[in-house]
C-alpha cells in the first residue's frame, strides 16, 4: 500500500497548479485524475449513491480549482484537498436532509472510556474472506458510527495520515485527534460485534 | 516501564506515531508483558479490518476533463462578466491589482490622447502666427482680387486711355 502521507506537495503538484492558475485546462485536468480516485474513494464513506458521489467529488475539484491561488505551496494538495472534500460531503448530507449523525463526546468522557485499557479482544476478519468482502463489511460499520469517529477513522486508517495532519484537515488538536481516534476505534470494535457478532471469535 | 506508562502509547506505537526514542522502551516491555503484548495485538488485529477497496477509487470515465472544461468554462464566464462590470461602472475602490493595473492603463492611454491634442492645436497656432513674420510675399495674399478691384483696375485703365486719346482727337478737330 503506498504511502499517501506527504508533508509537501512534490514538485509535479505544484507545477499542476502553478499552469492551471496560467489558465492550462489540461494541467488541471491532469491534476484531478492524480487525486480522482482517492476522492472518490473518501465521499463514498458518506454516500453510496453513485450520483451524490459524484456530485461531491466534482464540487470538491470546482471549489478546489476556484481556490487554487490561495493553496499553501508547503503543504499537501492531498490534505487541501481532503479537507474540501469532506466539508463539501457534510454540507451535501445537511443540505439534503440527511444530516450526519452527530456525536456527544463530552458524554463518553464521563462515561468513562479508559484510554489505559486501548484494546479488548477484537474480532478479526476469517481469514477466507475476499479483499472487497472485508472493505463492504467495514464500510457498513463505519456507515453506522458518528461522521466525527468515521471522519477520524477513514483518515488514519484508509487515507494513512499521520496524526498532525489529521489534526489540519479537522481543524482540531493531535490531542483531539488521539482521544477521538481511540473512541472511535472502541465504537468501531462494538459496532462490528453487534453486526457480525460471527467474528467474535476470529482471533 | 509499566504497563500503566506502556498502554497509552500502544495505539500510537501501532500508528507509527512514536519516535525511536518512545517506541524502543515501549517493544521492550511488550516483549516481556504478556498482558500489554495481547493489547497491542488486538489492536493490530483491528486494524486488519480496514483494507482498502479499489472499486471504490475507480472514476467514472471522462470524470477529469469534464471537470476541468466546466471549471474553465465557469472562469471564463466569471471573467467576461467581471469585464462587462468594468465597462458599465467606474470600478469600486477596493480592485483586485489586476484591475488597478488596468485604470492606471487607461489613465495613461487618456493622458497621452489629451497630449496629442494639444501638441496638434499647438503646432496649428505656431503655424498661423509664423506666416505674416515671413516675407512681402504672403501666402494668404495670392487670393483672387475682388470684384471691386478689378472694376476699379479697368476704370483706370479707361481713364488712361482716355487720357491719351483726347489730345489727339483734339488736335484733329483743330486742325
Amino acid at each position: 500500500m503506498a504511502i499517501h502521507a506527504m508533508q509537501t506537495a512534490p514538485k509535479e503538484d505544484l507545477r499542476l497548479v502553478e499552469e492551471s492558475l496560467a489558465g492550462n485546462q489540461l494541467a488541471f485536468q491532469l491534476l484531478v485524475e492524480r487525486y480522482q480516485g482517492r476522492m472518490f474513494a473518501l465521499a463514498r464513506h458518506y454516500t453510496r449513491n453513485p450520483s451524490e458521489v459524484e456530485d461531491i467529488v466534482q464540487d470538491t475539484f470546482l471549489k478546489a480549482f476556484t481556490h487554487l491561488g490561495s493553496f499553501e505551496r508547503q503543504s499537501s494538495l492531498y490534505t487541501w484537498l481532503a479537507r474540501i472534500a469532506i466539508n463539501t460531503a457534510l454540507d451535501f448530507l445537511k443540505r439534503h436532509g440527511r444530516s450526519p449523525v452527530q456525536a456527544v463526546e463530552d458524554l463518553e468522557v464521563v462515561q468513562g472510556l479508559d484510554r489505559s485499557r486501548p484494546s479488548s479482544a477484537a474480532p478479526a476478519p476469517d481469514a477466507g474472506l475476499e479483499r472487497e468482502e472485508i472493505a463492504k463489511i467495514t464500510h457498513q460499520v463505519l456507515a453506522e458510527l458518528p461522521e466525527i469517529f468515521r471522519t477520524v477513522l477513514v483518515l488514519r486508517e484508509f487515507e494513512e495520515l499521520p496524526y498532525q495532519e489529521i489534526a489540519d484537515i479537522l481543524g482540531i488538536s493531535i490531542g483531539t485527534v488521539e482521544s477521538r481516534l481511540f473512541r472511535a476505534r472502541a465504537r468501531f470494535r462494538d459496532k462490528l460485534l453487534h453486526l457480525h457478532p460471527e467474528f467474535e471469535h476470529g482471533l | 516501564m509499566t504497563c500503566n506508562e506502556a498502554l497509552p502509547l500502544v495505539w500510537s506505537y501501532l500508528d507509527g506515531e512514536l519516535s525511536e526514542a518512545q517506541a524502543a522502551p515501549l517493544r521492550k516491555h511488550l516483549l516481556e508483558c504478556h498482558g500489554c503484548r495481547n493489547s497491542a495485538q488486538h489492536g493490530k488485529t483491528l486494524k486488519r479490518w480496514f483494507v482498502r477497496s479499489e472499486a471504490d477509487e475507480i472514476a467514472p470515465r471522462g470524470f477529469a476533463a469534464r471537470v476541468a472544461q466546466q471549471a474553465f468554462a465557469a472562469r471564463h464566464a466569471a471573467r467576461a462578466t467581471e469585464e462587462r462590470e468594468l465597462d458599465e461602472v467606474d470600478a469600486p475602490a477596493e480592485v483586485s491589482g489586476e484591475r488597478e493595473d488596468g485604470r492606471v492603463f487607461a489613465f495613461v492611454l487618456r493622458l497621452t490622447a489629451i497630449a496629442a491634442v494639444a501638441l496638434f492645436v499647438l503646432s496649428l497656432v505656431l503655424r498661423f502666427q509664423a506666416l505674416p513674420a515671413t516675407s512681402g510675399l504672403r501666402a494668404d495674399q495670392r487670393a483672387e482680387p475682388t470684384l471691386e478691384e478689378v472694376k476699379r483696375g479697368l476704370e483706370e485703365l479707361n481713364a488712361k486711355e482716355a487720357a491719351r486719346a483726347r489730345p489727339v482727337g483734339h488736335g484733329t478737330e483743330q486742325k
